[in-house]
Order: C-alpha cells, then sequence, then structure tokens
C-alpha cells in the first residue's frame, strides 16, 4: 500500500506547491493523478519517487518510509518521467541494462521481460542505437521497459501516453492492468481524462497543491463525465 | 524594431546561457563576489598574458626596426585562435543549436536565426579580439608614431576583426561536420584529430628556438609572405600607421564577407541544422544475437554504475578530450623531450645535489599533470536533465560518488604508474624515489578527484544547451583545473620562499596534508554531499 500523508513542498518560501498532500493507494488500483498545469502533479510524483526532496510529510510503500530507507523504498519502485531524458550516449539496450543492474534483476529474467515489453512496444530493432538518434515517443518506450522490466512493486508514471502511438499506448494500458493483477500499484498522472476515466480505479484531482476530490472513479465521477467534473471542480 | 529586440534578446540568453548573465544578477551577496573575483581573476590572467606578450615582442622588434610587423603578428595569433575557437564553437552554436526548431516555428525568417546565432559567435571572439589586439595596438603606437586616423582605424578593425576567422571557421567546421558524420567511430577520429593538433602544437613550440632564429634571420621575407598569405593582417598593420584607405578596404572586404556568408546560408540554415542534428543508427538489434545481454550474471551498484560512468565518459569526446587526456598527453611529451634532449639530462644528473632535488620536482611534475584532469568537477554537470535516473534509482548517493572518483582515478593512476616506472628507470632512481613518485602524486590524484567532485556539489550547471559549457566554459570546470594545476605549483613556491633544505620531507609533509584534506573532504562528501546530491 502506498500510503502519503500531509505532503508539503514549497520553492520559495511562500507558496505552497504541495499543500498537506493525503493520499493511499491499495495494492491492484490504478490511480490517477489529475489536474491542470502547475496544479502540482509533477511536483508530487517527483516527490515520492525521491527525485525532489519535500519540506514535510511521509511517504510509505508497504510501511517503508521514504525518507528513512530511501534504498528499500526505491528498490520497490519505478519511474518514467513526462519528459523522458534518458542518456543519450548509451544505446536503449545498455540503458535499461544499466538499471536493470541496479535493481538487480538477473539473466533470463531479464531477457524475457525485455524482450517481451520491447516486442510489445515495436522497438527490438532500434534498441542497438543510441538513444540521442530517437524520436521523442522511442525514449518514451526505452523509459517504460526499463521502468516495468524490474517488476515493481509501484509504477509512478508522468503523462505515459505523450508521444506514445496508439499500439503502443495500448500495450501499455494492458501491462498497467497486469500489474496491478499481480498485486502492484500504478500512480499516474494524466491530461487525457477519457483514458483516467476507463483505466483507473480510482482518481483524485489536485488545485493548487490541494486534492479537491479523491475517490473510486465511478463515485468521482457519477452520472457525468470526468471532464464535465474535472471543468466543474478547477474553475 | 522588432527584430532587433530579437538580436538582443538571443544575445542576452546565449551569454546567460554560459551562465555569465546569471551570475551577476545572483541573489547571493557571496555568489556574487566570488564570480565576479573569478571573473576578474580570469579578465587579468588573459590581458596580463597579452600585455606581456606583446611588450616582449615589441621590445624585440624595435631595436630591428620591423614594429609594423607587432600588429601583423599578434592580428594572424588572433585570427588563428579565433578560427581555431570557431570551428569548434560553429558545432554547438550555429548547427546543432538545439533552439532552431523553435525559433524557426516563429514569425522569424531563417536570416534573422542566424544573425542571432552568428552575432553570439562574434561576441565571444570579440572578447578574443580586444584581449590581445588593443595591448599590442597600444605597444605599436608607444613604439611607432601615433596618429588620430591610426587609433580610429584600430577601433574599427578590431571590432570588425573577428568576422572573417569566424567566417572561415564557420565554413569549416560545416565541411569537417558533414565529414564526420558519415564516419562510424566519430569520437575516436575526432579524437585522433585533436591529438594531430596537440602534438603539432607542441613541435612547433618546442622548436620555438629555430623559429626565433628563422625569424630573425627571414623577418623582411616573413613580413611580406604574411601580408601575400594573409592581406588582412597587413591592411591591420597599415590601419595604425594611419593608412585610412587600408582600413576602408578592410571594413568593406569583412563587412561584404559577413553579409554575403549570411545571404548564401540563411536560405538552407534550417535544413543543415536537421541534417547535422541526425544521429546514425545502429545495426538492427536482435535479442539472439546480444550474447551479453543473455544469462548475465548480476553485478554490484558499484560496478554498474562504474561501468556506466566509464562508458560515458569515453564515449563523449567533449567530455573525455576537455576534462581527462591532458595528463597523457603531457606525460607523453614529457619523456620525449627527456630522453631525445640527453645531453641535457646528464648535465642536470651531474649537477650537486641533483638527487636532492630532482625526485621532488618530478613528483611537482606529476602532480600539475594530475590536476590538469578534472572529470569529477564537471561529473555532477554533465548528468543534466539526466538527474533523476541516479535520484530515482535505489542506489546510495556515496555509491554514485564513489564511481564519478573511480573513473578519475581510472585515467590518472595508470598512467602515473607508467609515468614514476619510466622516471625510476630512465633516472636511475633509488627505490625510494619509486616509492615517493608513485605515493605522493596518488595522494593528490585522490585529493583532486574528490575535491573535484566538492566543488561541482558546490557549484553545479545542470541547465545548460550544450555539453561543451558544462565541461569547458562553467564556474566548476574553471576551478576544476586551474585549481588542480596551481596547487603544486603553490606548493613548490612555498618550498622556495622558505628556503626548505629537506624537500622529501616536505613533500611528505605536503601529502600528509593533502591526505587529511581529502579525509575530511570524504567526511563532506558523506554529509553535506548527500544532502545536496539530494536537494539537486
Amino acid at each position: 500500500m502506498l500510503k502519503i500523508e500531509n505532503l508539503t513542498k514549497s520553492y520559495d518560501k511562500k507558496t505552497k506547491a504541495l499543500d498537506s498532500l493525503t493520499l493511499s493507494v491499495n495494492e491492484g488500483e490504478i490511480f490517477g493523478f489529475i489536474g491542470h498545469n502547475g496544479a502540482g502533479k509533477t511536483t508530487a510524483i517527483k516527490s515520492i519517487t525521491g527525485v525532489l526532496p519535500f519540506d514535510s510529510g511521509t511517504v510509505e510503500l508497504d510501511g517503508i518510509s521514504l525518507s528513512k530507507s530511501p534504498i528499500a523504498y526505491k528498490q520497490k519502485i519505478a519511474y518514467s518521467p513526462d519528459n523522458p531524458d534518458l542518456y543519450e550516449n548509451l544505446t536503449g539496450i545498455k540503458y535499461i541494462n544499466f538499471i536493470c543492474d541496479i535493481y538487480g534483476l538477473d539473466g533470463e529474467k531479464r531477457r524475457l521481460n525485455i524482450e517481451r515489453f520491447a516486442e510489445a512496444f515495436e522497438i527490438t530493432a532500434d534498441l542497438g542505437s543510441p538513444i540521442s538518434s530517437y524520436s521523442h515517443g522511442m525514449k518514451q518506450k526505452v523509459a517504460l521497459i526499463a521502468a516495468l522490466a524490474h517488476e515493481p512493486k509501484l509504477l509512478i508514471l508522468d503523462e505515459p501516453f505523450v508521444g506514445l502511438d496508439p499500439k503502443a499506448a495500448h500495450s501499455l494500458k494492458l501491462f498497467m492492468r497486469e500489474l496491478c493483477d499481480n498485486g502492484g500499484i500504478i500512480f499516474f498522472s494524466t491530461h487525457v481524462l477519457e483514458v483516467a476515466e476507463k483505466l483507473c480505479d480510482r482518481i483524485a484531482i489536485i488545485k493548487k497543491g490541494v486534492v479537491i476530490k479523491e475517490g473510486f472513479t465511478s463515485e468521482v465521477v457519477g452520472d457525468s463525465s470526468l471532464e464535465e467534473i474535472f471543468l466543474e471542480l478547477v474553475e | 524594431m522588432k527584430t532587433t529586440r530579437f538580436l538582443w534578446q538571443s544575445l542576452k540568453y546565449n551569454l546567460n546561457a554560459i551562465g555569465v548573465g546569471n551570475k551577476f544578477k545572483s541573489s547571493s551577496t557571496g555568489k556574487k563576489i566570488a564570480f565576479s573575483l573569478l571573473f576578474a581573476f580570469l579578465l587579468l590572467y588573459l590581458v596580463g598574458m597579452s600585455v606581456g606578450l606583446s611588450y616582449i615582442v615589441a621590445d624585440f622588434l624595435s631595436p630591428l626596426g620591423l614594429i609594423d610587423m607587432l600588429p601583423l603578428i599578434f592580428f594572424v595569433l588572433v585570427s588563428i585562435l579565433m578560427l581555431v575557437t570557431s570551428v569548434f564553437s560553429s558545432q554547438s552554436y550555429l548547427y546543432k543549436a538545439k533552439d532552431v526548431e523553435m525559433l524557426s516555428a516563429l514569425p522569424l525568417s531563417n536570416r534573422v536565426i542566424l544573425v542571432s546565432k552568428v552575432l553570439a559567435m562574434y561576441v565571444y571572439d570579440l572578447i578574443f579580439a580586444f584581449i590581445f589586439l588593443v595591448p599590442s595596438s597600444v605597444f605599436y603606437f608607444i613604439y611607432a608614431d601615433f596618429s588620430v586616423i591610426g587609433l580610429l582605424s584600430a577601433i574599427v578593425i578590431i571590432l570588425l576583426s573577428p568576422i572573417l576567422p569566424s567566417a572561415l571557421g564557420m565554413a569549416l567546421s560545416y565541411f569537417v561536420g558533414r565529414t564526420i558524420k558519415h564516419i562510424k567511430y566519430k569520437n575516436v577520429f575526432i579524437t585522433l584529430l585533436s591529438l594531430a593538433v596537440f602534438f603539432g602544437y607542441q613541435y612547433l613550440v618546442s622548436h620555438l628556438g629555430t623559429v626565433v632564429e628563422y625569424f630573425q634571420n627571414n623577418a623582411y621575407e616573413l613580413h611580406g609572405q604574411i601580408s601575400r598569405y594573409y592581406p588582412p593582417a597587413r591592411l591591420f598593420s597599415d590601419g595604425l600607421s594611419g593608412k585610412l584607405l587600408s582600413t576602408l578596404l578592410f571594413a568593406v572586404i569583412s563587412i561584404a564577407l559577413g553579409v554575403l556568408l549570411i545571404l548564401l546560408i540563411a536560405p538552407h540554415y534550417s535544413r543543415i541544422c536537421a541534417n547535422f542534428k541526425q544521429t546514425a543508427k545502429g545495426k538492427k538489434f536482435a535479442f539472439q544475437d546480444a550474447k551479453s545481454d543473455s544469462n548475465k550474471k548480476p553485478i554490484s551498484t558499484l560496478t554498474a554504475t562504474y561501468k556506466k560512468e566509464l562508458y560515458r565518459f569515453f564515449s563523449s569526446s567533449t567530455y573525455f578530450l576537455n576534462t581527462g587526456i591532458l595528463f597523457l598527453l603531457i606525460s607523453i611529451l614529457f619523456f620525449a623531450s627527456l630522453f631525445t634532449e640527453r645531453a641535457f639530462l646528464v648535465q642536470v644528473l651531474n649537477l650537486p645535489f641533483a638527487t636532492d632535488f630532482l625526485t621532488p620536482l618530478m613528483c611537482a611534475m606529476l602532480c600539475v599533470g594530475i590536476g590538469s584532469v578534472y572529470t569529477t568537477a564537471v561529473s555532477i554537470s554533465v548528468e543534466g536533465n539526466k538527474l533523476w535516473i541516479y535520484k530515482s534509482m535505489p542506489i546510495k548517493e556515496q555509491t554514485v560518488f564513489l564511481a564519478k572518483i573511480l573513473v578519475s582515478l581510472t585515467v590518472t593512476l595508470p598512467v602515473l604508474l607508467v609515468d614514476a616506472f619510466v622516471l625510476f628507470i630512465g633516472l636511475e632512481l633509488e627505490p625510494r624515489d619509486l616509492v615517493l613518485l608513485v605515493t605522493v602524486p596518488a595522494v593528490y590524484a585522490v585529493f583532486t578527484a574528490v575535491g573535484g567532485l566538492l566543488v561541482n556539489l558546490m557549484l553545479p550547471k545542470l541547465d545548460y544547451p550544450n555539453e561543451i559549457i558544462a565541461v569547458k566554459q562553467s564556474a566548476p570546470a574553471f576551478i576544476g583545473m586551474f585549481g588542480g594545476i596551481t596547487l603544486p605549483i603553490l606548493v613548490g613556491a612555498l618550498a622556495y620562499l622558505l628556503k626548505v633544505k629537506n624537500l622529501v620531507l616536505f613533500l611528505c609533509i605536503a601529502a600528509g596534508i593533502f591526505a587529511a584534506l581529502t579525509l575530511l573532504f570524504v567526511q563532506l562528501l558523506r554529509t553535506w554531499g548527500v544532502k545536496r546530491f539530494r536537494s539537486l
């Protein structure tokens, strides 16, 4: 279970990018994080991945605290950012292998996982090329393979569908569901409300660093559409 | 009006990209003072060097009645300097500029975009022109006749001087870039090319005596040859002596060439940039071919990080050539001159007390060479916008630091060991000397590696349009390199000032101090460094 309590972050000590953010996500859930630009989605995601230090609050996964045991916490998570800036001098396969080395994923399992995800994202043939030759979508695919390959308990994705072709986007949705069916957790942000509505078990809408609506998708949406609810709430 | 405003904003952005503008505007007073001091030191260093050189050359030429050659020589030198920098900077600022696609989408003509890029290069080159041509012009006026027309000519020509070499540099850079684009091992080619240039330069320097002799014997012919092969230099010299027509001719040629170049390149600029940015793809990948990736044994996080850092270092010619290769080159050249000048060596060895100062001197020289390696001082900066990868992975900050330090030691220690053994055998030293030759520089290698990392954590440069800014033009790069080289020289100067008799003991004490400082730095890295890394 992912537990976020009173997460607060300020960049300039005046305005709070995150104001006592409190959320919890259970095993098997796909959790959608929605908000307009500058609402605090990426700040929240970077904080719970350990990329950005936060001012106060706690982040725990299965009782393991990010602040107290960062290595043990990070061993169980994977992150793919909205803008996949990867090591341009490495080839795709070298980058993925480097990530697998750090997570301690060994031989056969590593090969099978990478092969499976690479085939699904149709990028196998290009894995031997330097990342500098990749398009945005190809970099996104490599970042996703690296994130999925070590079978994380918690997968954190920031705008994962941006830049992906329709087939890859479809494959990603299947992999997300599969990971959750195996007891994993997905925490992802998106601006594509139709995707969030169809894919997420639970959603939270964030505005100015504060969660203004949270719950099961069916409860939040009710008889309207997520788009209508979102526009109504953020106005 | 709109175009002028864009060009001004673009110029400001380009200056800020290398950190000049931002550092002066920094909110912290401490940072402002530190940067101002650093900037003042660099400027004084370069101006001082130029003034000194101008004086020496002027003083040498004047009695020979050849003072007219002073502006000629300096114009040729600064033109070569600007040509070389333009060849390299054109790649990053002109043809591979990251913002060209974005700018092309704006209601701006290709010509305006190109001018904005060329303008930035012009300003950089103008700094060189001021530093090297102003002092030589002043000394010309002191040693020769001064005239108001000469002064006006100097101002006009200095202001326009970057145009010709920059234009040539841009054209050369284009052809070099087009050629190496199709070469598979591009980095190897660039490295070999740079080595050839370096050794060529060193050959020239090592034969400076012959050059000076040739210069003395053939001064008049040389004057004619320079004027014939590089007429702008002659125009500069004539302009200073008050020939207004030469100045006007120089101005017309420079402006015409600049305009012509812009008009020629502008229509194709977007296409050229797109071509330059394309990276060659590798051969089609297949899992059954990737033997190394199947059944791979798990490796430690340190090994994985070290491997990645080492690959990162050697796969970037910018990183590798600027931060790591000088020690190896200096060693090769040093040994070449040591053993080719055998007579001089025997003379030195026969000096009284030679054995007392030879080993400490060699130790100091090895330390200076090691100081030129500053891989760790930019190792955080080169992560740039990829820092999220390390920060989101289950890896200790100390492991990342250690991997970066190990890369630095991988560059320095093998060369040091070879150097020490060659010196031990070549100079017929005692085993005790060999121990000193290995341990003292090794301590310094660890000190500079750890210290460099601390400097980079203190002053990281993570936001840049081109890697060369982080590797060459950032504050940590400057501190890393000059600091590393200067410290052993300062220690040597201290020994000289204190008239130290037992240099070996002094060296051991200095090494002890460096070792103690290294331990302190390591402790700082484990505490403050970890916190700082997390906050980046």
